[in-house]
């Protein structure tokens, strides 16, 4: 009888969860996001535009140097 | 008595330091506090533009640190196949907090003092925030420094037999 009692509590638990997150995702949202709105399509063509490649360069040169780091620590041995 | 593989755990932990200490700047700094983003000194993200460009370096920041944390899971998970890498906490922790630390050095000095793409805090003050930032990285590096040479005498876990020079660890895959 609890064993019964207790799958049904967790399934009507599963089924409450559910119904939550239907409501929460069909409710009108205060925010969105936009992919494709003006000002994303802008900050876009802006990211891909003449500097990126020096930015990318910028933003990846300090994990460069620290997996040159770990290349050369990866040969360290130990002779006891 | 057989070499022991140390460079093994000590890659795979700094790895995974650096790559966790770039999520603890991003997650902190550039979205929680918002204190700075990627590119937020050449392109100060004053209008909506601006901050969706910046959250675009900020993803690709993101980017690289997700995947120093998935080189180092790769490199863990390499040795802990092979038998002549010593299995100490003691070098792991020690490799994870000097990784973090070597992270916030070589960020510090290149991204803050060199290149000047953004400060840790700008405004009043900005260069001894980034002085403070240097400084504990290199706190960081000392003390995962002194782990791992606290560590340099582990072993493998106690109980388990010594292995042979180029033996494979009995769990490794055929």
């Amino acid at each position: 009888m609890m064993p019964a009692c207790m799958a049904l509590c967790r399934r009507g638990l599963t089924t409450l969860l559910v119904l939550l997150a239907l409501g929460a995702a069909l409710a009108p949202a205060p925010a969105h996001a936009c992919p494709n709105c003006a000002v994303g399509r802008e900050a876009r063509a802006e990211f891909f535009g003449d500097d990126f490649l020096r930015n990318l360069a910028t933003a990846a040169l300090p994990f460069v140097i620290i997996g040159a780091v770990c290349a050369r620590v990866q040969r360290v041995r130990r002779r006891p | 008595m057989s070499a022991t593989h140390r460079g093994a755990i000590l890659s795979a932990g700094i790895l995974l330091g650096s790559g966790l200490g770039g999520f603890v700047d991003g997650i902190a700094l550039h979205q929680i506090l918002q204190w700075h983003n990627m590119l937020s000194s050449v392109r100060p993200p004053t209008d909506l533009v601006a901050m969706k460009y910046n959250m675009l370096w900020d993803g690709l920041f993101h980017a690289f640190t997700w995947l120093m944390v998935a080189l180092g899971v790769a490199r863990l998970w390499a040795a802990g196949q092979r038998a002549d890498v010593p299995w100490s906490t003691r070098t792991f922790v020690g490799a994870l907090i000097a990784g973090w630390g070597l992270f916030n050095v070589v960020e510090g000095i290149i991204d803050h003092q060199i290149l000047g793409i953004h400060h840790v805090h700008p405004g009043d003050g900005q260069l001894a925030w980034d002085l403070g930032f240097i400084a504990f990285g290199a706190l960081q590096l000392l003390g995962g420094g002194l782990l791992i040479r606290a560590g340099r005498d582990d072993a493998t876990p106690p109980g388990a037999t010594p292995p042979s020079p180029g033996e494979r660890a009995p769990y490794a895959a055929p």
